[in-house]
């Protein structure tokens, strides 16, 4: 059995939100989620990895809505699968979009309140609407909706039974960049009324001003956990290729294996260099530096791999 | 569970393929309606009886709950809007019944209605006929929404399995296989509108199922069927 990775540390004594044993989820033959350990405190995790890595899967069986193969999770301290009564605490945004075209935003928000049972409904029905700003069109029907606004009239229907911890799977999906800072702000909100968040993104960018912890998924399994900082370190400090325009670049590439930032040069064309670093902050600081001393015109400075996909990959092979 | 079952009544409503239901309730009545204008009395008794037991009882009554079963359901898993309702602080039978209702006040009543206004345009009419002939088939539809709404939790190709189990089952195997009949819907309602109404049927030889039978079949199979709904909605993956 994979040890529990922790999410980042834990508040003093606050026993785990969320917490996932040795899970694993198979569609026959297809692994989706393997072997797969780790707790969740309350803040923001963001659940982070490339198309097809497994956040979907993880979530909806974290939400009770997919059985595991194999393994266990516990959120607040309970089995989730079977449970109802759990889900008093729990808000489910899934990936797609699926609504009821024809009940209003509100209707929509409403239905939501009354199926939890919700106290004080109509105050709760306008607090929610009001937190993704929607009051104007909330007399809509869905169906009319762009998908953002239905993003956020979804959000808004997870808010309504004021849950202790919102699972939102591709949250940030179809939202302008207005509607993404708002989402991101109200997110930042409930984690410090002492919420449990889980947002799930293949976009690091995304989610790195709100997440305390990430939990990055490569291919089914947990590529690394922890806090944002320490990952992010890991992803700055991975060799990184970088190509290097310059007006003269054997020159160049003289200069530059002699500082510590660079790996290697290779000299690709009179004018183009090909430098390999495990410090592209570090290099990108570097470079002008040695070309103004070496009286060498610099043209262009270009990461060959910085998709995600590549950093991805990268932290896989660790 | 009244908003579970304004709900299911909003999307049964809204989807088009409640139309069918609404042409298949009409048809008989349009049927009836030509019958007597063109013709008399005489025979009408014959015509009526066929009518009933080969249109309404055979096949509107059937085609109709197929219909709304299968899509109460099966809509919800299509559109994976499923998680909206299952992901509540409810029991599961508390979203199988509101939709079951649902299913039978839209798939039955139309199919009810309809029976019960094709024998009131009959060249011979009756009261108590039109009212015994709705009933009767308003209680299949309880029973064949439960087998649909099971159906569609089970399967994405609910609409087949239920048009195999219409034409396949109800109107072949279930007439001759011995003891058949007491597995099959169509000859409880049939026992029921013998019971319920004395003009009707009289001039068909069918074999029919006793009423107490018919009784039992019903409630037990509405009850095994609610039952395995809701025991495959706590089972199931959902979308």
């Amino acid at each position: 059995m994979t040890p529990p990775v922790p999410g980042g540390p834990p508040p003093t004594g606050t026993p785990p939100t969320i917490s996932v044993t040795n899970l694993s989820r198979w569609y026959g033959s297809v692994v989706a989620v393997n072997g797969v350990s780790f707790d969740v405190h309350p803040g923001v995790t963001g659940l982070l990895g490339p198309n097809g890595a497994g956040k979907t899967t993880l979530l909806r069986v974290i939400a009770g809505l997919l059985k595991p193969s194999e393994g266990a999770v516990t959120v607040l301290n309970q089995p989730v699968r079977t449970n109802p009564s759990l889900w008093s605490h729990i808000g489910v945004m899934p990936e797609h979009d699926g609504v009821y075209p024809f009940l209003t935003g509100r209707q929509f928000v409403a239905l939501n309140a009354r199926l939890h049972n919700v106290r004080d409904m109509e105050a709760s029905i306008d607090r929610s609407i009001d937190a993704v700003q929607l009051a104007d069109a909330q007399h809509r029907t869905l169906g009319s909706y762009s998908h953002g606004m239905r993003q956020r009239m979804r959000m808004a229907a997870v808010l309504v039974h004021d849950p202790r911890v919102l699972l939102l799977d591709e949250p940030l999906s179809g939202t302008d960049p207005k509607q993404r800072a708002h989402f991101l702000e109200l997110a930042r909100r409930l984690a410090s009324e002492g919420r449990t968040i889980v947002i799930s993104s293949h976009v690091l960018e995304e989610i790195e001003t709100v997440a305390d912890r990430i939990l990055l998924m490569i291919g089914g399994k947990l590529a690394a956990a922890g806090d944002f900082l320490v990952i992010r370190r890991k992803l700055s400090e991975r060799p990184f290729h970088v190509r290097v325009v310059v007006s003269d670049a054997r020159r160049m590439a003289a200069a530059l294996i002699e500082i510590p930032e660079v790996e290697s040069v290779t000299v690709s064309s009179p004018t183009t260099l090909r430098v390999l670093s495990l410090n592209v902050e570090s290099l990108q600081r570097a470079v002008p530096k040695v070309a103004w001393v070496k009286g060498v015109r610099l043209i262009r400075f270009e990461p060959l791999d910085d998709s995600l996909e590549s950093v991805f990959s990268y932290l896989a092979e660790r | 569970m009244t908003t579970i079952f304004g709900l299911a009544l909003r999307q049964l409503a809204g989807q088009r393929r409640f139309l069918i239901v609404l042409f298949l309730s009409a048809a008989p009545v349009v049927v009836a309606a030509v019958y007597r204008q063109n013709a008399g009395p005489r025979g009408a008794d014959y015509f009526a009886d066929n009518i009933l037991n080969q249109l309404l009882v055979a096949t509107v009554l059937p085609l109709s709950m197929l219909v709304t079963g299968t899509i109460s359901f099966g809509h919800e898993i299509e559109d994976k809007t499923i998680g909206y309702l299952v992901l509540k602080p409810m029991p599961r039978w508390k979203i199988v019944l509101p939709k079951l209702a649902a299913v039978i006040l839209m798939g039955g009543l139309p199919a009810a209605l309809g029976g019960a206004i094709t024998m009131a345009v009959m060249p011979t009419p009756s009261v108590l006929d039109a009212a015994g002939v709705g009933l009767a088939l308003l209680v299949g539809a309880v029973v064949y929404g439960a087998i649909f709404t099971w159906a569609g939790l089970m399967t994405q190709h609910a609409a087949a399995f239920g048009l195999v189990y219409v034409f396949l089952w109800e109107a072949a195997v279930a007439q001759f296989l011995a003891g058949g009949r007491y597995l099959s819907v169509r000859q409880y309602v049939l026992s029921l509108i013998d019971a319920l109404t004395p003009d009707r049927l009289f001039t068909l030889s069918i074999e029919r199922v006793e009423l107490p039978a018919a009784m039992v079949g019903v409630i037990l199979l509405t009850v095994v069927f609610s039952g395995l709904a809701v025991r495959r909605l706590n089972r199931m993956d959902f979308p």
